[in-house]
């Protein structure tokens, strides 16, 4: 079954769209398809939680209906699309115990535009427990497995968005990326994930990690897919007060224009010290690609490593320890043991601490905006180490402690700005590798551009796992 | 006070218990904490902020 349908399920969903506008094939056709694969695939990927296959095929049904009568609503309309488990609609359980028999009353607002473009919600995706906690083979809920190796972590938190978009087993997923929680997997599993800026996409109705710092933003196959679906999700949300009133541009109006001039800054300073070889190979060919696009690269002035992890993780785990502490109170056993301890950690960031970690923020941010003055885009590894085996047992103390966690994406979400991570290569042992482009406040269609430009040159986007 | 004492006070404070094993590792994560907030305070710089900027101009 596999098989048979892996053509139609590895198509990018703009091309899907087209020929379903084209009504070359029907809304009912490609769900059952995928629904067809996610039953053949998902007893080894465990990308899912929930697969909502009744109500996706009556939202397929009524798509088709809608575009038989000529209302036919864009790109998104009769696409299997699915969001972690985070995102309130039917069963959501946050990857946790505490929340197994939780069902929303209503869909959050992500969900509502995804329908209201006329997506069809396939299922509730695998997430790292409240989007924080390293699940394991003996956790609650299975840990997703990564398609390109099984026995390999896809990443996360949206671990599940990762691995079932790089499986064919939706055109498209919500995730949340709150120190890198999109583009992490997004590297993992060899696809495209975009932190739009802070506030461009709704968080209402999401479980939060940190107010501070919770982006929300789609994971697809390709940068075009990418801005696809951002648009189907963007826009400003009165139920979340952090939410941007800020215009909707077309997020693929730049796809295909040239990066000819366009200025590229390396902030090589945050990722010399511990980048592994291979990534950090792939990445200099990547920086090489971009140049021959006619774009001009050079080195800007960043934070350390260890001056991003000391800014971030005190806020992330401090916000993350206020949601929950009730819960601690009274169930903390019902938490994975690498959550509790990273709550616990929360418990005990000082007051001052935290107000210094915000006040220091504020400057790098101040300080990058001032660098996007010369530069249009910073550029940068996505993480530099590759993910390894799924875990049996819980990290000892904390991966926020670890010294091998080496991930660059916290640094935008310290500063907000949209980045988009997308793949540059494959390790020798087939694993994906990848990188970031991020732009200022609001500019995601530039970042499209630059992403879409380089992905067309290159043959990654191509390759799929093969399941 | 060690830093297991010190843990063990501020989360009996929140009102939470965790056993001895998960106390030594909170323990050492204190530690890193701790390290984290040094390394915040020396990248503070003052003299990008408002209050210091707003004197830099009305003072030359």
């Amino acid at each position: 079954m596999a098989n048979t349908n892996a053509q139609l399920a590895y198509l990018p969903l703009a091309e899907v769209a087209k020929r379903v506008a084209k009504r070359e094939i029907s809304p009912r056709e490609v769900t059952l398809a995928t629904i067809d694969r996610i039953t053949a695939i998902e007893p080894k990927l465990h990308s899912y939680y929930a697969i909502l296959a009744a109500d996706a095929l009556i939202a397929a049904e009524e798509a088709e209906k809608q575009i038989h009568k000529g209302n036919y609503k864009g790109p998104l309309h009769g696409i299997p699309l699915a969001v972690k488990d985070i995102y309130e609609s039917g069963p959501t359980t946050g990857g946790s115990k505490l929340r197994k028999d939780y069902i929303a009353r209503q869909d959050c607002t992500s969900v509502k535009k995804l329908k209201q473009a006329g997506g069809i919600i396939l299922g509730k995706l695998a997430t790292y427990e409240f989007a924080f906690g390293l699940p394991t083979l003996a956790s609650y809920f299975q840990p997703a497995r990564n398609p390109w190796s099984l026995d390999i972590d896809p990443g996360g938190s949206s671990s599940g968005s990762g691995a079932a978009v790089a499986a064919g087993l939706a055109y498209g997923a919500m995730g949340s990326d709150t120190g890198g929680s999109i583009r992490w997997p997004a590297f993992c599993c060899g696809i495209v994930g975009m932190k739009a800026t802070y506030g461009r996409v709704s968080r209402a109705g999401v479980f939060p990690l940190s107010w501070n710092l919770d982006h929300t933003g789609p994971m697809t196959r390709t940068v075009e897919d990418c801005a696809l679906m951002l648009q189907g999700c963007a826009g400003y949300d009165p139920l979340d007060p952090a939410s941007a009133n800020e215009p909707v541009p077309d997020f693929s109006a730049k796809l295909g224009r040239d990066i000819k001039g366009m200025r590229i800054g390396i902030p090589r300073r945050l990722f010399m010290s511990n980048c592994d070889k291979e990534i950090l190979t792939s990445f200099e060919t990547a920086i090489t690609q971009m140049t021959t696009l006619g774009a001009v690269v050079t080195e800007v002035d960043s934070i350390t490593f260890e001056e991003m992890f000391a800014l971030i993780w005190p806020i992330i785990a401090a916000d993350a320890a206020a949601y929950h502490l009730e819960d601690m109170k009274t169930r903390l056993g019902d938490y994975n043991p690498d959550l509790r301890m990273m709550l616990a950690i929360g418990t005990l960031v000082s007051g001052t601490g935290y107000l210094q970690a915000q006040r220091a923020r504020d400057q790098v941010r101040r300080h990058m905006l001032r660098q996007l003055e010369t530069v249009d885009l910073f550029m940068m590894p996505t993480t530099g180490f590759m993910p390894g085996r799924v875990r049996s047992e819980p990290p000892v103390g904390s991966f926020l402690t670890a010294d091998s966690f080496s991930i660059y994406t916290p640094l935008m979400n310290l500063t907000g700005f949209p980045t988009l991570a997308l793949p540059c290569g494959f390790s020798a042992a087939g694993l994906p590798i990848g990188f970031q482009l991020a732009s200022k406040p609001f500019d995601e269609a530039t970042v499209f551009q630059a992403g879409h430009a380089y992905e067309q040159s290159t043959p990654w986007h191509q390759r799929h796992p093969a399941l | 006070m060690n830093n297991r004492d010190i843990v063990t006070a501020r989360l009996a404070a929140v009102g939470i218990s965790l056993s001895d094993q998960e106390l030594d590792h909170l323990a050492a994560a204190y530690g890193k904490l701790q390290q984290w907030e040094s390394i915040v305070q020396k990248m503070i710089q003052p003299e990008t902020e408002p209050a210091v900027t707003f004197h830099a101009t009305v003072e030359g």
